[in-house]
């Protein structure tokens, strides 16, 4: 157990690529506790996808061992934030633990959206905020540019802002001296009195069962002891008390004012709540943690199994995601069209891209992803209040008073020269502009936009109609009423369950003329016309016909032809398989996965 | 065989040979047409050709004519197969043109309705057109591809067609359709001997060099699918029988094979419901009788295709 005053808690805060764990791999370096080669690993990312697209997920921490100029060792503990605003809450409980940040700007690039949505989540958490330029020896680096915009934008003075370059390794030891110097100790806490701690996060670990992170603040905690957690009820005997050096190191005990992990024979990642405040089984006395809130899926969509046997494989594929990640909920879900699959809930766009990429890759799964929705909360004229996770569930119209949907408040910037077209799509999207400023030459929009118009492929054309130089990020904002229909798509006159959605009566015409324009080249003419339409309550606002095949044969079968005749019959036989019998229409599984990934123009 | 490099020599040797019958490759008989399409001869030469065959005392003439070329017209067509049956050629075998990726025409003209080449519905247009304008002159159609003179008589003919009159429909290709064995010579060619398909090599030297070696079995590329399994030799009866103006007639001799009838007899209902074929199963018995079938709700310029019905969308087994 360390005195307080030697202890600095601190996180690192960076927009995606600007040398965040990097920086975090130096630090560890620098305080000798791993080899060069398990630097190149870059422990702090663990998993494999997340190292892939270079984005941390899971927050973990280090403990580094600092000797300063002044002789005497201090408690360096680095917590590893998630960078993505998906996880907005898990990133505000891990700064909860802390006093200070590092804001980590790249010196060519200067600050982007990211960076600004951590850096406000950071200052409203009252921390101490270090800025630190990265890659200064790079020849597009602009110091003194980047400084004046941090203090223009971020309104932080950036006066003493060190500069270094994390991969040479040039100036790093500047932050460790200024992290002792700068960033201040964990309030006084009280080992004496009752357990008191925060549960920063959790994961399941193969050998070791649940990882418990937590930050304590009074009292003790050590093998042994008995403990309840307030949030979720449950009660548990530690096993073992740890920290990371980044590997687990089993120690005796933990301190106020410290941070470090330990294991308690907990069952399931479900079990614990991020945000949870820890104390000692009998105690009466400790309350709840502020800022504690249960986790709030914000996206949803279906999942099914291409083939129907895969059934059983993804739930328990689903099972086993779910020990790792509480975020992640999925419930059994049956579509006429798709047959038996889930409905699963999610945290953002990215939390479903992760899960989805996860479950076809390590679990090996064909899946049919509908649409990603947002919940909306149905206000009925009974006055009671639903929440609408699925569009095909939507009750009749006559029953519902008025709906509300989720809107965000987004933060974009983008080169002054794609600013026309950015504006049209936000335009486009529903979106009212808050405030337009520039931060050098780019333009900085702030932007508050209808969450279901984001999660339908707007990053994509956001990136595409500004040849990717545009950055984004967005917060939740609150519920709004609007005039919300059910689109619903009609293939041969028979309604299509998985392709119903909610729009806004504005848009519902653009997007019903996309989708059937869409389905009609998805779909092969059979022998009678197809009609595609799409509708708003019995009312069809748009329409397509597929006609009908005019001629479907081989014109010469002699000889040798037969056999080749054989084999393209027994392949069309295959591809069968792949198609689902929709009343008299084939319809392939990739068409529904094609018309839901509609771009309009 | 190929008008463009055909003369009286060789009309000669094939008469002494003993051929009684030739296929003439027509394809049109525009030479704008043929020249576009890179054929070598001209329509005066295609003339040529069957008047030589006729000298020789060849006198059971079939004709190739292509459907869908690109920039067809239906006056080209109709005008191609009255010229041809005023020659005296008594039987057409009429293709509508295939643009497989992957050949010169596939390459030239990839996609359907654009740069010349007819949409689906201008395809389908001209097979009908041929259908109508060769049974106005007399032909049957009797199989997808084929048409064959048919002059009424009031006695029965010896080779087959509908009672009471005599038909010049090709032996030789109604033995693909009916599952018989034949032999096969050339490079590439098939014969089907003991319900075993085997093709000979494809290239006109390895197929030489095949011949001289003793024409082993190794060289040779079976399909013994029809011999192997019953439901597979079902399904090539099915597929190929339907292609024929008779249609399918089955009797099953097992509950297995009935199980197999019903299963088609169910494949069939979907253009049973177009009104594009006619099929009655009972007492295991399945039966499809052609009906070239016009639907009077579709129109009266839509008339529908039962040949085209009863081709080659098969799912059984």
């Amino acid at each position: 157990m360390t005195d307080t005053s030697l202890i600095r808690n601190f996180s690192i805060i960076a927009h995606i690529d600007h040398g965040k764990s990097t920086l975090s791999d130096r630090l560890i370096q620098l305080c000798g506790n791993v080899s060069l080669r398990e630097m190149k690993e870059q422990m702090l990312d663990s998993m494999e996808i997340e190292r892939e697209r270079g984005i941390t997920i899971k927050a973990q921490t280090v403990r580094l061992d600092y000797t300063h100029t002044d002789g005497k060792t201090y408690q360096l503990n680095l917590m590893d934030t998630p960078g993505h605003v998906d996880f907005a809450y898990e990133v505000s409980r891990s700064l909860a633990a802390c006093e200070g940040a590092i804001l980590v700007v790249d010196a060519s690039q200067g600050v982007e959206a990211q960076t600004l949505a951590n850096v406000y989540q950071a200052l409203d958490s009252d921390l101490e905020i270090l800025p630190v330029l990265n890659k200064v020896d790079l020849p597009a680096a602009d110091e003194d540019r980047v400084k004046e915009q941090i203090e223009d934008v971020i309104g932080l003075d950036a006066s003493d802002a060190i500069g270094v370059s994390a991969k040479t390794g040039l100036n790093v030891d500047a932050v460790l001296s200024a992290i002792v110097d700068r960033l201040p100790p964990p309030k006084e806490g009280d080992a004496t009195k009752p357990l008191k701690a925060m549960l920063v996060d959790s994961w399941y670990d193969a050998y070791l069962g649940v990882i418990v992170l937590v930050r304590i603040i009074d009292g003790r905690l050590k093998r042994g002891q008995k403990i309840k957690m307030l949030g979720s009820g449950g009660l548990y005997q530690i096993e073992r008390v740890g920290i990371f050096r980044p590997k687990q190191t089993i120690i005796e005990e933990l301190g106020p004012g410290e941070i470090g992990f330990f294991t308690a024979a907990i069952k399931e990642v479900a079990d614990t709540r991020v945000g949870d405040t820890i104390t000692d089984e009998k105690n009466t006395t400790v309350q709840q943690l502020p800022g504690f809130k249960p986790a709030q899926p914000v996206v949803f969509c279906g999942l099914f199994p291409v083939d129907a046997a895969d059934f059983e494989d993804l739930r328990d594929a689903m099972g086993r995601l779910r020990l790792n990640d509480a975020s992640f909920s999925f419930e059994a879900e049956s579509s006429a069209a798709l047959g038996f699959g889930f409905r699963c809930g999610f945290l953002g766009l990215l939390h479903l891209e992760i899960i989805t990429e996860r479950l076809e890759r390590e679990f090996n799964l064909d899946l049919i992803t509908t649409a990603p929705s947002v919940v909306y909360n149905l206000h009925m004229t009974d006055g009671s209040v639903i929440e609408l996770h699925n569009p095909a569930d939507m009750p009749e119209t006559v029953k519902i008073e008025h709906i509300e949907e989720p809107w965000i408040e987004a933060t974009i910037l983008v080169p002054d020269e794609y600013l026309g077209a950015v504006l049209k799509l936000c335009q486009d999207r529903r979106g009212r502009q808050k405030q337009l400023t520039y931060v050098g030459t780019r333009a900085m929009l702030q932007y508050e936009l209808p969450l279901n118009e984001v999660v339908f492929d707007f990053y994509d054309r956001l990136k595409s109609v500004s040849r990717g130089y545009a950055s984004f990020d967005y917060q939740i904002k609150g519920y709004e009423q609007n005039d919300l229909v059910k689109l619903t798509v009609l293939v041969n006159e028979e309604p299509v369950d998985a392709l119903s959605m909610i729009v806004h009566r504005t848009r519902a015409e653009s997007r019903g003329r996309a989708m059937c324009e869409k389905l009609k080249t998805l779909i092969r003419p059979h022998l009678f016309k197809i009609p595609i339409q799409a509708a708003i309550g019995g009312k069809v606002i748009a329409r397509e016909t597929i006609s009908a095949l005019r001629k479907d044969v081989i014109a010469k079968c002699y000889g040798g032809d037969i056999t080749r005749k054989r084999k393209l019959l027994d392949k069309q036989k295959a591809g069968k398989k792949k198609m689902r019998e929709f009343g008299k229409v084939e319809i392939p599984q990739e068409a529904f996965i094609a018309a839901l990934k509609m771009d309009e123009n | 065989m190929d008008p463009g490099t055909f003369s009286g020599e060789k009309a000669a040797a094939l008469a002494e040979l003993g051929v009684t019958r030739a296929s003439v490759g027509v394809q049109s008989l525009d030479d704008e047409q043929l020249q576009r399409c890179g054929r070598k001869h001209t329509a005066q030469e295609a003339k040529e050709a069957i008047r030589l065959l006729r000298s020789v005392g060849l006198e059971n003439i079939s004709a190739d004519l292509l459907s869908g070329l690109p920039q067809q017209s239906e006056e080209q067509l109709v005008s191609d197969l009255h010229e041809l049956v005023a020659w005296g050629v008594d039987h057409l075998s009429v293709y509508d043109l295939q643009y497989e990726p992957g050949t010169a025409f596939g390459r030239r003209w990839p996609v359907a309705g654009e740069t010349g080449r007819p949409g689906e519905a201008a395809a389908a247009a001209l097979y009908e057109t041929t259908h109508w304008e060769l049974e106005k002159l007399g032909f049957e159609h009797y199989e997808v591809s084929n048409y064959a003179r048919f002059t009424q008589t009031l006695l029965q003919g010896p080779e087959g067609g509908a009672a009471g009159g005599v038909s010049s429909r090709s032996q030789h290709n109604q033995i693909y359709w009916h599952g018989a064995p034949y032999a096969a010579y050339g490079n590439g060619a098939a014969s089907f001997v003991h319900s075993i398909r085997a093709s000979r090599p494809r290239s006109l030297e390895s197929y030489c060099r095949w011949v001289e070696a003793g024409g082993p079995l190794e060289g040779l590329e079976l399909d013994t699918s029809q011999r192997d399994s019953r439901a597979d030799a079902l399904c090539e009866t099915t597929m190929l029988r339907l292609r024929t103006m008779e249609g399918l007639t089955l009797q099953a001799e097992d509950g297995e094979t009935e199980r197999c009838l019903q299963a088609i007899f169910g494949a069939l209902e979907p253009w049973q419901e177009a009104k594009l074929a006619s099929a009655s199963f009972a007492d295991g018995s399945l039966a499809t009788p052609y009906q070239y079938l016009h639907n009077p709700e579709e129109g009266p310029a839509a008339e529908q295709r039962g040949k085209r019905g009863q081709g080659e969308q098969m799912r059984a087994g």
